[in-house]
């Protein structure tokens, strides 16, 4: 096999190495002997269809040329800008010799190609890559330190202030539930400047909470009622009917009704909890 | 310089049952046999069915809340089908079509297929625990997933292996130059668990926590998902349609006004919420470069099939990859528009932002990775994609279900907001039992998005069995010579060496 595999190495013009690995490959694909294939590369018979990509046209010397000789690359014909580098270029179709016969017990189900015609060539650019994953990173760090970091730093903002809730350790469990329960997919505890909360500011009796404030369960969406100051709008008798199913509202029961209830009849800030604007 | 040739079977698969050589010897002695590509898409394509039941479900209870109580309460269903969606299913496929590029960029035989492996499964593993822990209530409430740090940390701990599997491949790369799509693959394994981070530090509760959980869910979804999927469809749509790159200096335009802004996108749901005013007005100017992004990469993958539109209904991979970046096109779109102050004053807090993330999610998110997996699939498995039509149906109930979903999400968000304002105007009260009749016509259209979401739900059965049978039917061929081509007579420019890519049908 030495002697093939020189051979094909030399008409190949790669490493040796390569190609045995090249070889292996394809046989296991043809189906036929690894020594086959190096015969074949080499300039022997025909027996596998296809030699592994050249640098050069093949030697003239006495070995004959394999069987389908690569064409060398093409020029970019249909590249949109002749002095970008980077193109897809389609090369010109090679003549693909007849694969080599599956046997009647093994053919795919469906036909397995996915295309024909001219190979694409996707061309880079010699380009340092870590520039992207650096880049990326650096760029992205930057973006949450100042939305994320930044923000719960400052303790003031348009209609900020502290509230200061004395929550009981039952009102405590209940935030705890109402955050394990996801409640605040549907509720917000966020009273916003602007007109639509307006009449929800002036019963709430209260603006929006405080940067820094960390009673509030903010919430993101606003499915349901928002639930700011909920205390100070909605009895207790009321809050108990709610969660337990009065009006579509999701059933709870024992403990963890209990424990919400407490946690939203203490949902109560008065003005003069009020800090900063 | 040297020659570096290359010619290799990539397919582990031999044509004949009893040659049993190189069945494992594709890439040249490696493993390599897209063995992680493979178990990453079977993988992914699971985790879509279980996400897809899972979102509807949710859907159902924001509508006729109380249907389902306990374990499916919309707050802990919401939490699973985000967890299903954007971890099981689209980042386990995003890795999966990483795994897919990387040997056939770089030159080299994939790196830590083990890792890869291992990692992917770890993650599948975990995922579901996940779930199974929200689901009983022993979820913590903070973050996008609820994850209590118990399944948090380790979840972190997975989604760095795409990381690691892709640092060490390019490092080890033969090839020097770098095409588009590793770009995005570069970026991406540093987006992933950088954003999935932020959100598993959020705190419980306040500010911090709130902006932590909205910048981790819609960087997730803007950076990562459709990020990663442009780049797989830069790939994919080159590799279809045989046509070049329409333009690189587009590509890059794409690709860093998306890096610059997509993460403060976030912040934009929070508009008039408890964030500084000068946060409110970077965040509006940096969402306006996010449509930028989603424009030069929509037109630059349009001009790249140019010859081929006529033909599209008959090719899958265009087909989704032209889908997925009309809907990041439109949902970027949207999620600038919803940052601006004078409409966040009507969107805000409305079913407009679950609009906007359903459609990144499964239109964008969903169709490129249609894409990808449509075209990897034969390449892969050795069998020839089963059901052309199935998966022509797949791509047509998904572009309509979805997009359907989105527009009356987006409208119900519309309507709630005016909604809020013009009750707050007529004396209505926006809390407690006033709430039923401000909400009338937008729990209608939310009531209708059920009816489409199960439309994009049968697209996505269709997918799922597209994958399914194309894995199972009939014995799998050798098909794909990949090789790297001798230095032609561009060595010594600057454009260096090609990388030839060649599909055969060994068998």
């Amino acid at each position: 096999m030495s002697e093939s595999l020189e051979a094909a190495a030399q008409v190949v013009g790669a490493p040796a190495e390569l190609v045995l690995r090249s070889a292996e490959a394809r046989a296991g694909a043809d189906g036929v002997s690894v020594e086959e294939v190096l015969q074949t590369w080499a300039g022997g018979s025909a027996t596998v269809s296809s030699p592994p990509a050249a640098p050069t046209p093949p030697p003239t010397s006495t070995p004959p040329p394999p069987p389908v000789p690569p064409p060398p690359p093409a020029p970019v014909p249909a590249a949109p800008e002749p002095d970008s580098p980077v193109s897809v270029t389609p090369t010109p179709a090679p003549p693909r010799p007849p694969s080599a016969p599956v046997p009647a017990s093994a053919p795919p189900a469906q036909p397995a190609a996915t295309s024909t015609g001219p190979p694409p060539v996707l061309r880079g650019r010699r380009d340092r890559p870590f520039r992207y994953f650096f880049g990326a990173a650096a760029l992205l760090i930057m973006s949450l330190v100042v939305t994320v970091v930044l923000p719960p730093l400052s303790d003031t903002g348009r209609g900020a202030f502290h509230s200061r809730i004395p929550y009981t350790e039952s009102a405590r469990s209940g935030q705890t539930e109402y955050l394990v329960e996801g409640c605040a997919g549907c509720h917000t505890q966020l009273v916003r400047p602007i007109v639509a909360d307006a009449q929800l500011a002036a019963m709430a009796g209260q603006g929006g909470v405080t940067l820094s404030d960390t009673n509030q369960v903010i919430g993101r969406q606003r499915y349901g009622p928002d639930l700011a100051n909920v205390g100070n709008r909605l009895s207790l008798d009321a809050i108990a009917a709610i969660l337990s199913g009065e009006g579509g509202h999701v059933r709870y029961r024992g403990d963890r009704m209990d424990s919400l209830v407490a946690y939203l009849m203490e949902s109560k800030i008065s003005t003069e909890d009020a800090v900063g604007e | 310089m040297g020659v570096r040739a290359l010619n290799t079977t990539k397919n582990n698969q031999v044509a004949h049952p009893n040659e049993r050589v190189g069945r494992y010897a594709a890439w040249a002695g490696t493993r390599g046999s897209d063995a992680a590509v493979k178990w990453h898409i079977v993988c992914s394509t699971a985790f879509l069915a279980l996400a897809g039941i899972v979102w509807v479900v949710a859907m159902v209870e924001v509508r006729f809340t109380g249907t389902l109580t306990g374990p499916f309460s919309y707050g802990r269903v919401r939490s699973v089908a985000l967890l299903l969606a954007l971890v099981g299913w689209l980042t386990l496929s995003l890795a999966g079509g990483i795994y897919y590029l990387l040997p056939r960029l770089t030159g080299t035989p994939l790196r830590r297929e083990g890792l890869a492996l291992a990692g992917g499964t770890a993650t599948a593993g975990v995922t579901v625990v996940g779930a199974v822990t929200v689901l009983l209530g022993w979820g913590d409430g903070s973050g996008p997933f609820a994850l209590p740090w118990w399944v948090a940390f380790p979840l972190l701990a997975t989604l760095m292996t795409p990381m690691a599997v892709t640092v060490s491949t390019v490092r080890h790369r033969q090839e020097p130059n770098i095409y588009v799509s590793l770009w995005y693959a570069l970026a991406g394994v540093v987006w992933l668990p950088l954003l999935y981070l932020v959100g598993a530090l959020a705190p419980a509760s306040s500010v911090g926590g709130a902006l932590s959980e909205s910048v981790a869910l819609f960087g997730l979804s803007n950076l990562w998902v459709v990020g990663m999927g442009v780049g797989l469809a830069y790939y994919v749509l080159v590799k279809d349609t045989r046509n070049p790159l329409a333009s690189r200096q587009l590509a890059r335009v794409g690709f860093w006004s998306l890096a610059f802004a997509a993460a403060w996108s976030g912040a934009g749901p929070l508009v008039f919420g408890p964030i500084p005013d000068w946060l409110e007005a970077v965040v509006f100017l940096m969402t306006l470069a996010l449509p930028i992004s989603a424009l030069a990469n929509a037109a630059n993958l349009a001009l790249t099939a140019d010859q081929v539109w006529a033909d599209w209904k008959g090719r899958p991979v265009v087909a989704a990859a032209l889908g997925g970046s009309f809907f990041a096109l439109w949902t970027t779109s949207l999620t600038s528009f919803g940052s601006v102050r004078s409409a966040a004053a009507v969107v805000g807090l409305t079913p407009f932002w679950d609009g906007v993330l359903y459609g990144t999610l499964f239109g964008a998110g969903g169709l490129f990775v249609a894409a990808w997996t449509y075209q990897a699939l034969p390449s892969v498995s050795g069998r020839g994609l089963a059901g052309p039509g199935l998966a022509r149906l797949h791509l047509r109930l998904t572009f309509w279900g979805v997009g359907l979903t989105c527009a009356l999400l987006v409208g119900a968000g519309l309507v709630s907001g005016y909604s809020w304002t013009g009750g707050s105007f007529t004396g209505v009260s926006p809390t407690g039992e006033g709430w039923g009749d401000l909400t009338g016509m937008s729990s209608l259209l939310v009531g209708l998005s059920i009816l489409s979401g199960l439309v994009a739900l049968a697209g996505q059965g269709c997918f799922c069995l597209v994958t399914f049978r194309t894995f199972t039917s009939g014995r799998p061929a050798a098909q794909e010579i990949l090789s790297i081509a001798p230095e032609d007579e561009s060595a010594g420019s600057e454009e260096g060496n090609g990388l030839e890519m060649r599909e055969e049908q060994g068998a």
